[in-house]
């Protein structure tokens, strides 16, 4: 029978970098250096559910259950919002957004 | 060769996929059709379209798909303008139809996927900024996903026939552009062209990469995985950045929804129109072919050859030709039936018009004054096409055009005629 | 005994405004102060639920500037019973924080203002304990109602998961997120909760359950969660265990399996949940903006998003890792496991009884001594809140005793759409005990 190993996750350099530029955030130094470090420790905290077996136990996707709610195919109840280009740039009744 | 596609299709609901906005009428101005959620506002909340559920299960079931009991949503984010909340809300496990297929003569191209999700917003492209209208974000749409079973470039103009003349009848429009990413791989690696607007373009970007790939084996030379995007002016491929990979995503569940019970819905049986020409061409010894082209995009036509009897079925199939022939596509059944009894075969127009109890109507034209009054409803209506009137230029065209349309006027004469009579009553 | 909320005259509305604006400058209990005159009931509305015309920033730079056009559904059903919202409250940046430190101008504590208010919703505490016959609508992911409530000296209601519609609620983590109150007294809770529970077609979320009252007679403290808690605060438990047992309470010690993940377990659903709320933030649309359009779109995205505050970096980096597709099942899903577990061993006690613990495991500290403290050590003071939250159970934090002047909050926990016997309880506990409150205005 084989042990069960327990892998702490640490992450590298590389990792870190990538995950930055995915979640499009941008870091000075200070922060780099805390939230690389913090981030490790974090991790270490959650690595604790590496020893949880729960193989058969049902994934509560929401903490009670949520009954299907649909709507009608219909105007009739539009999400009212009041002057939509208040808090946006806007041109032309176009939204202003970045250079693709 | 091997090739999959990922087809994506606007559904023909009223409103959109999770408020209740118009999808489709009135789109003109942009950003008209807006609410919090699909602005992606901070605050806002999903709701799903049951429309939009309905119909996503009918188009699973037409491609002979097993409907999950319990389909379900999940967040894939990715950060472009167009996408106001940094996810789209699509399917994957949960999705509405997996494991279905398209006929093809004896040959079944595997969907592994049919999927709801929501469009994103229209961006246009400027020089040092991007024009958003989110008046197309959140329009429902199907991803159809196949299996990599196209073996050829024939095969793949078949399929996207079979499988729009499919969605024809489960009520899609069909003039819409279809948005294809399409996966070849003539070797091992595997090279996705993302975003491909419409079947012509779909076809050349195939023809293009199956001439590139061929090329680069001939040469020895390896293929590379990678993205490319399909350039229309030059009809050709280009490598392209991968924006995001499948890593990235972070697809997760996505809260705002729940699980949604597919069990109880009631999906009638798909009409699928080529089985139906094969059907009709055995049953009436009559060329497949030629019953194919009538009804694979033709509700009626369907539905008459259906109602004949063998007897009938070759003068019926000209009746037919004949309507077509003389530009009359507003005639009804009964109509139809009447003609059918009659000998058409070297008649003109109007003769035939005739026959069918119909006067040739001259089309009358729309007299000035007509216009006149037409535009200032317009005006008198629409204060806020008033106020930008005078000083927009894009509403200004936006308001000729919409006169072009109702009075079927074309030519630059008319449109300066228009714009004078718009500017008078601005004026005033 | 029934509801009663501070309405103004005309002449009154001046003085108690320049009041409220005086106490806030100390305090820092309001975002926003609302100084139009206002013909209601005054409550005030935590800053991550959208009022119609007043900013909503969630305390965050990136949503600087943002004024919403719609008004969340809470707000809007009590508007329509004659409540009027006096202003925005001050809170940890998108409810990132358990002390209300997360914030430009953090909160103070109103008995002490060394100490911490507690948090995420630490506005909505103070100006409870500040205004009087004060209603604050607040919001609870993993504790932050409790937290801030148990610190300030007054009662927390956090209603069962999906009762009060979600509309318009700037999103933290959506299956967990629960918009709650604050008050001091079982009648204006009461009151509040009965206006805006209910189903709402705007939030799939939200449910139409009946909400009811079956009020057990039996107590249960888990002694495997409450054994790691602070020496002293045990004590005086103990003292409230033994006045509610005079009341007839019968109080059973018992353990819970599973409880000791519950805190990474939510730390893991929030982030990633969090992570995905949070990538609307881009810098055009609303809120923080980033001039330059002629900067590609990464770039602009990356600028706008050094707004963040660092706790939402990190949350945010976090996040997007967790839901990473190589490691999603390591986490994620063993954490979503884990709340199955939990919900279910919690369910077999509060089928016959509530369930009862100290609201927080320290004693209100200074704002001094958490403020260099570890994301890990500050994650851990959640370790009585996260359960309820986790899986979403209607709880209430109530205060039970004054410690060298300040107070001690004891939180008590029921089943799923049982809420109202919080309230029952609350009213038969304020019958033998005196809410304490340095000051008062209004």
């Amino acid at each position: 029978m084989l042990g069960i190993i327990v892998l702490y996750l640490k992450m590298e350099k590389g990792e870190f970098e990538r995950l930055l530029k995915t979640a499009r955030i941008e870091l000075d130094e200070e922060e780099y250096s805390s939230i690389e470090k913090d981030i490790n420790e974090i991790l270490r905290f959650f690595d604790k559910l590496e020893n949880v077996s729960l193989e058969n136990e049902e994934l509560a996707f929401h903490p009670v259950e949520i009954p299907e709610k649909l709507r009608d195919d219909s105007t009739e109840n539009k999400n009212e919002i009041e002057n939509i280009f208040y808090n946006g740039e806007n041109y032309r009744f176009y939204f202003l957004g970045p250079k693709i | 060769m091997k090739i999959g596609l990922e087809v994506h299709v606007a559904l023909p609901t009223k409103t959109k996929l999770f408020c209740s906005d118009l999808a489709y009428e009135n789109q003109e101005e942009p950003n008209s059709n807006v609410c919090p959620v699909c602005l992606g506002l901070p605050g806002a909340k999903p709701v799903l379209n049951q429309n939009a559920l309905d119909i996503s299960a009918r188009i699973a079931k037409a491609l002979n798909c097993e409907i999950n009991e319990k389909t379900w949503f999940v967040r894939k984010v990715y950060f472009y303008p167009d996408l106001p909340k940094g996810y789209q809300i699509t399917q994957l496990d949960g999705a509405i139809g997996i494991k279905g297929y398209v006929d093809l003569n004896g040959k079944k191209i595997g969907i592994r996927r049919v999927q709801i999700e929501e469009d994103p917003a229209r961006i246009i492209r400027e020089k040092d900024y991007s024009l958003i209208d989110f008046n197309r974000s959140g329009v429902p749409l199907n991803e159809i996903v196949t299996e990599p079973d196209i073996t050829s470039l024939e095969e793949l103009k078949n399929f996207i026939e079979e499988l729009r003349s499919i969605l024809y009848y489960q009520g899609v429009n069909i003039n819409q552009e279809l948005k294809t990413d399409l996966n070849i791989s003539l070797a091992e690696k595997r090279v996705e062209v993302k975003n491909v607007t419409g079947v012509k373009n779909l076809i050349s970007a195939a023809e293009y990469e199956i001439k590139r790939q061929s090329v680069l084996i001939k040469e020895g030379k390896k293929i590379n995985a990678e993205t490319r995007s399909y350039k229309e002016d030059s009809n050709e491929t280009v490598s392209s950045r991968e924006k995001e990979t499948e890593e990235e995503y972070g697809f997760t569940f996505e809260p705002d929804l729940t699980f949604y019970d597919t069990t109880k819905l009631t999906i009638p049986k798909a009409v699928i129109a080529s089985n139906i020409a094969k059907e009709l061409a055995d049953k009436n010894e009559y060329n497949e072919k030629t019953i194919r082209e009538l009804i694979l995009f033709n509700r009626r036509n369907l539905s008459l050859l259906t109602s004949i009897s063998k007897e009938e079925f070759k003068k019926g199939v000209s009746l037919i030709e004949k309507f077509a022939s003389f530009g009359i596509e507003d005639y009804s059944e009964q109509e139809f039936r009447k003609m059918l009894d009659k000998d058409v075969s070297s008649i003109e127009k109007e003769g035939f018009l005739q026959l069918l109890g119909r006067t040739n109507k001259s089309e009358k034209k729309a007299d000035k004054t007509e216009i006149e009054a037409g535009i200032k409803e317009m005006l008198s209506s629409d204060k806020t096409l008033f106020d930008r009137g005078i000083k927009d230029e894009k509403a200004m065209n936006f308001m000729i055009g919409e006169v072009k349309e109702k009075y079927h006027i074309t030519g630059k004469e008319a449109a300066d005629f228009i714009k004078k009579v718009i500017k008078g009553m601005l004026n005033n | 005994m029934t509801a009663k909320f501070l309405s103004l005259t005309d002449s009154e509305y001046a003085i108690f405004i320049s009041q409220l604006k005086q106490a806030n400058e100390r305090l820092n209990a309001f975002n926003f102060i609302d100084e139009n005159k206002k013909s209601g009931k005054i409550i005030s509305v935590k800053d991550n639920i959208c009022v119609k015309g007043m900013p909503a920033t969630a305390s965050s730079k990136i949503l600087q500037g943002y004024m919403p056009g719609f008004n969340a559904t809470a707000v809007q059903r009590l508007e329509n019973s004659g409540f009027s919202v006096i202003g925005k409250t001050n809170m940890d940046e998108f409810g990132f924080g358990s002390f209300g430190l997360n914030s430009e101008h953090p909160a103070k504590n109103p008995f002490n203002e060394e100490y911490v208010a507690g948090g995420s919703s630490s506005g909505s505490a103070v100006a409870t304990a500040l205004i009087k016959e004060h209603v604050s609508i607040a919001e609870s992911t993993g504790g932050s109602i409790s937290a801030p409530a148990a610190f300030c000296g007054v009662v927390g209601l956090t209603p069962t998961y999906g009762a009060i519609s979600r509309y318009g609620l700037i999103d933290y983590a959506s299956s967990l997120d629960k918009i709650g109150f604050i008050g001091k007294s079982a009648d204006n809770l009461r009151d509040v909760m009965e206006k805006t529970v209910g189903s709402d077609p705007k939030d799939t979320t939200s449910l139409s359950n009946v909400i009811s009252n079956k009020n057990p007679h039996k107590l249960y403290v888990i002694d495997n969660l409450v054994e790691n808690i602070d020496e002293s605060i045990k004590d005086r438990f103990e003292d409230l265990l033994a006045k509610l047992s005079a009341k007839d309470y019968e109080i059973e010690h018992v353990n819970v399996d599973y409880l000791e993940y519950s805190v990474p377990a939510y730390y893991i659903l929030s982030m990633s949940e969090a992570s995905t709320n949070l990538a609307k933030y881009q810098g055009f649309k609303y809120g923080f903006k980033v001039k330059d359009f002629s900067l590609n779109y990464n770039e602009f995205f990356m600028s706008a998003r050094k707004q963040f505050g660092k706790e939402a970096k990190r949350r945010v980096i976090l996040g997007t890792f967790i839901r990473s597709k190589s490691i999603k099942q390591r986490y994620y899903e063993k954490a979503l496991a884990i709340r199955h577990a939990i919900i279910a061993r919690m369910k077999k006690f509060l089928n016959d009884g509530f369930i009862i613990m100290p609201s927080m495991p320290i004693f209100t500290p200074k704002i001094s001594e958490v403020s260099d403290i570890s994301p890990v050590e500050a994650y851990s003071m959640d370790m009585l809140t996260v359960p309820p939250n986790l899986c979403g159970f209607p709880h209430m934090s109530f205060p039970y005793f004054y410690e060298k002047g300040m107070p001690l909050g004891a939180q008590i926990i029921t089943d799923h759409f049982n809420d109202y016997s919080l309230l029952d309880f609350l009213s038969e506990w304020e019958s033998g005990f005196k809410y304490k409150f340095k000051e008062e205005i209004g």
